[in-house]
């Protein structure tokens, strides 16, 4: 909880760093032409943003999820997107509220950056080298999954490689990054840079949008 | 595929133990019928014995060695050995002439195939197998054990015993397949896995079990003889301050390596539980928001009216801070606020100024009469679950500092003791120069410290190509989970009343005492109880009740039968009763009978004559007039204790009441 008067620095870090991403995500997601973004698309990015990392050679945000039997969701993300619509950071739509996969309520909504608050807080972020280089992953990312309908990358992490590992099951733990170093996704994109002829070398933009075609073809081949 | 069992017959005569009623029926005769068979008895009548004499008419004088304490599966050769003389000769021991003109006959199915087996309960020698009605000429147990494999479908006569005695047999000191992770990575092995690959497994297994050992062993030699030569070199130049620091140092590495193995071991029993912890929080915070959307659903619907033409945004913004008292603006906690506003939506005031809207009634009223009252129960789970966030949250930080004090005081002492190597190589080296003994002992010393290497790097090797072979068929294996957990469903939901879920939670271990760990096939258990509304991971068989305990892990093994089999199982019980309370029994007797109803599956369970409801129960499934061919009755068969003999008629007094109860 916040006290009305605090600034950015009193945020604790952790939290700042994932409305940053959350704005990131947006912006990305706005510049490749899928907003309003819905909420379950926004989390399946989120979580593919972390698993496909170190594809960029950056860490994942977060770097373990809960294994749901639909796509991924992640509570302290969601209460940070909540927060970010109470600042007016993002503008919400089509508000409402159906039963998930396990007969659970959840919220369906889409979400919308709010430009005059949101480009002073994109601006600053460019103004960092690291923040930058997630930015430009992001984007990339952003990029390839606008090739699958908006239903394709709602559901595209039944077809990936480490959510979708069958020796996990429902109700337990994905970690590809916070105790446990087996990240399958990221394996497999970087796989697709061997397919490469000898003297081309696959760049990590390339590397993501073949992984995003290949989940593509096994979405469709369903 | 695998054919477990089906038993047909059982014929024992000869045995002192079991007289028979009368000519002409000498002896003990069962023919086992599709469903329940019910030995009842007093105590020390040989309901156990007749247990045993059943398994071992199965296993003959082999066995694996220590299956049957709490010894980790893990760690252990799952070779059948031969059984002691002491141990062969278990049923001539019970009786006065040592057995000697006791056989036992047994007749069974195994698929489609008939097989008859014959032995002596003097010493389990094997007089005769049939095949189809066929005698297996010059037999031997060297046969048997292989005719045995093939038609089972095993790799190994060891795994037809871990068979046996992990879903089979559900003896008094059975273990728990469900919390033991070692154990079920060997039956998920055996049932889930072709012949071939579940061989290899067991080859590859073995060798780096035997490659760690060897390596484990020698280290110790060199340990050792590390400690002779500089007990050799103090003799040599006593009192010499360089050989006494070296002692110290040895002493003092020794001291730490034993403390360092030890936390290593531990490592995994905190890693175990700190995992338990963070999948609680995640499971936790799930639940917590499908609550939070559940009341905010309500209340949007509410303030929807209030802002008939206002944007979304707000709406959405007094939602949240009606049902999580939470400005989502500023990010405070304001209860007072909330109040307020929820005070103003009953009135049917507006909700930003508070004046009066006249005409309109409260939303929360006028929607649904219903919905006040949901509310404040959907608030009452939502404080709840987020008392038990909270909790779970605090079990994960206490779990996690934990382990990161373990990791610590490890990559300490793992510190300390390299240093302390490096300087006892260093002391070693700078002794003055010695005799030709001590030469000879460090020219042998560095020989070993050479192959301890190479059996090291070997094991390096032989466990990242067991690493590849696992993970491949550990994808194969969790193909078969949905219809595991759907069959443990089955039988799970008649017993118990709490919510129980079995989920596929591979299990890490290292294979040896030494290297990285694997990830093996295992299932772990959610349950709900009564201080935990929702399912939480139960680890351990001491976190469910002894009744919960039995049968959960009776509905598992049952599970796993039908799934591995299409052609009937047996399932032997001794003794049941003893952990059921009045609650559970009949409910336990309705799981087995469901057990014992399909494909001709065979349940053969032994109980004393006690007051209880779980042989009413189970003999409830059985018309009256069927009863008495289910029942055999030891009282009649076997030779009567004093106790039996005093109390005869009040025994026969029990028993005709079980039988004429409906």
């Amino acid at each position: 909880m916040y006290d009305t008067n605090c600034d950015e620095l009193r945020y604790g870090i952790d939290k700042l760093r994932r409305h940053v991403r959350l704005i990131v995500l947006l912006n990305a997601a706005e510049n490749a032409g899928l907003t309003p973004f819905p909420i379950i698309q926004l989390h399946t990015f989120a979580y593919l943003s972390n698993v496909l990392s170190p594809v960029w050679d950056m860490p994942a945000l977060e770097g373990k999820v809960l294994k749901r039997r639909g796509s991924p969701f992640y509570p302290a993300l969601q209460h940070d997107v909540d927060r970010l619509v109470g600042m007016g950071v993002i503008l919400v739509s089509n508000i409402s509220h159906v039963l998930d996969e396990d007969q659970r309520w959840r919220l369906k909504c889409s979400y919308n950056l709010n430009h005059p608050f949101a480009d002073p807080i994109l601006k600053c972020i460019k103004e960092f080298e690291t923040e930058r280089k997630a930015l430009n992953f992001i984007q990339e990312l952003a990029y390839a999954l606008s090739a699958l309908s908006a239903d394709d990358l709602g559901r595209a992490t039944s077809e990936d490689a480490t959510y979708a590992d069958p020796i996990i099951d429902f109700d337990n733990v994905v970690d590809f990054a916070e105790w446990e170093i087996e990240n399958f996704s990221a394996n497999a994109a970087q796989y697709f840079g061997h397919l490469f002829p000898d003297q081309m070398t696959a760049t990590p933009g390339e590397l993501l949008h073949l992984y995003v075609h290949h989940l593509h073809s096994r979405l469709r081949n369903d | 595929m695998i054919n477990f069992p089906v038993f047909e017959s059982l014929d024992i005569s000869g045995y002192g133990l079991y007289p028979g009623p009368s000519n002409p029926d000498k002896g003990l005769k069962i023919q086992f019928q599709p469903g329940l068979t019910l030995v009842l008895g007093a105590n020390g009548l040989g309901k156990t014995t007749l247990v045993r004499i059943l398994y071992r008419l199965l296993t003959g004088p082999f066995d694996i060695p220590r299956l049957e304490g709490r010894f980790d599966l893990g760690t252990t050769r799952l070779d059948a050995k031969k059984l002691s003389r002491k141990y062969q000769q278990t049923f001539g021991a019970r009786v006065m002439d040592g057995a000697r003109n006791a056989t036992a006959i047994l007749s069974l199915h195994l698929g489609n195939r008939k097989v008859l087996i014959e032995r002596r309960l003097s010493n389990l020698a094997l007089i005769r197998l049939e095949i189809d009605d066929s005698p297996v000429e010059a037999i031997d147990e060297i046969t048997y054990q292989e005719k045995t494999i093939e038609l089972v479908g095993t790799s190994s006569f060891g795994d037809w015993i871990l068979l046996l005695r992990f879903l089979i047999f559900y003896f008094e000191d059975r273990r728990a397949l469900v919390w033991d992770p070692a154990a079920q990575m060997q039956i998920l092995r055996i049932l889930l896995l072709s012949g071939t690959k579940a061989k290899l497994w067991t080859k590859d297994y073995r060798e780096i079990l035997e490659l760690d050992s060897q390596m484990r062993n020698l280290q110790a030699v060199v340990g050792k003889e590390e400690k002779d030569l500089a007990k050799t070199e103090t003799q040599v130049k006593d009192g010499d301050a360089t050989l006494k620091k070296l002692n110290e140092l040895i002493k003092l590495r020794d001291k730490e390596t034993e403390l360092y193995e030890r936390l290593l071991d531990e490592l995994q029993e905190v890693d175990k539980s700190r995992k338990q912890a963070r999948q609680r929080v995640l499971k936790s915070e799930q639940e917590r928001e499908a609550a939070f959307r559940g009341i905010e659903r309500i209340k949007f619907a509410s303030i929807g009216n209030q802002f008939p033409s206002s944007r979304e945004t707000a709406k959405y913004i007094f939602a949240q801070l009606l049902t999580d008292q939470e400005c989502i603006v500023c990010g405070n906690n304001v209860p007072g606020v909330e109040a307020e506003y929820a005070n103003r939506i009953e009135k049917a005031q507006c909700v930003v100024c508070g004046s009066g809207r006249p005409g309109q009634e409260s939303p929360l009223d006028a929607k649904d009469g219903k919905h006040s009252k949901n509310l404040q129960q959907s608030t009452i789970e939502l404080r709840q679950i987020e008392t038990d966030l909270e909790e779970a949250r605090r079990a994960l930080n206490e779990a996690e500092a934990n382990f990161q004090s373990h990791e610590n005081q490890i990559n300490e002492l793992r510190e300390k003791i390299e240093n302390q190597s490096n300087r006892i190589d260093l002391l070693i080296i700078n002794l003055p120069p010695e005799e030709a003994k001590i030469n000879k002992h460090r020219t042998r010393l560095d020989l070993m410290h050479v192959r301890v290497k190479e059996l090291k790097d070997q094991l390096v090797y032989l466990r990242e190509q067991f690493r590849i072979f696992v993970k491949k068929v550990n994808q194969e294996m969790a193909q078969s989970k949905e219809i595991i957990k759907t069959s443990f469903n089955k039988y799970a939901e008649g017993f118990l009343i709490e919510k129980c879920l079995l989920t596929w939670a591979p299990h890490k271990a290292t294979v040896g005492q030494s290297g990285s760990s694997f990830r093996f096939p295992s299932f772990n258990l959610d349950m709900a109880g009564t201080d935990f509304p929702l399912p939480v991971r139960r680890t351990d068989p001491d976190q469910v009740s002894e009744s919960q305990r039995e049968f959960i892990d009776l509905a598992f093994r049952m599970a796993l039968m039908s799934v591995a089999s299409d052609r009937g199982s047996s399932l032997v019980m001794d003794a049941p009763e003893s952990s059921l309370d009045a609650v559970f029994a009949p409910r336990a007797a309705d799981v087995l009978t469901r057990f014992a109803k399909p494909k001709g599956n065979r349940l053969l369970i032994t109980s004393n004559l006690v007051d209880g409801q779980l042989i009413p129960g189970l003999l409830n499934s059985i018309k009256i007039d069927d009863r008495k061919a289910r029942l055999v009755n030891l009282l009649d068969i076997a030779e009567p204790t004093a106790a039996v003999r005093e109390n005869r008629e009040e025994y026969d007094k029990i028993l005709l009441s079980l039988l004429q109860s409906t």
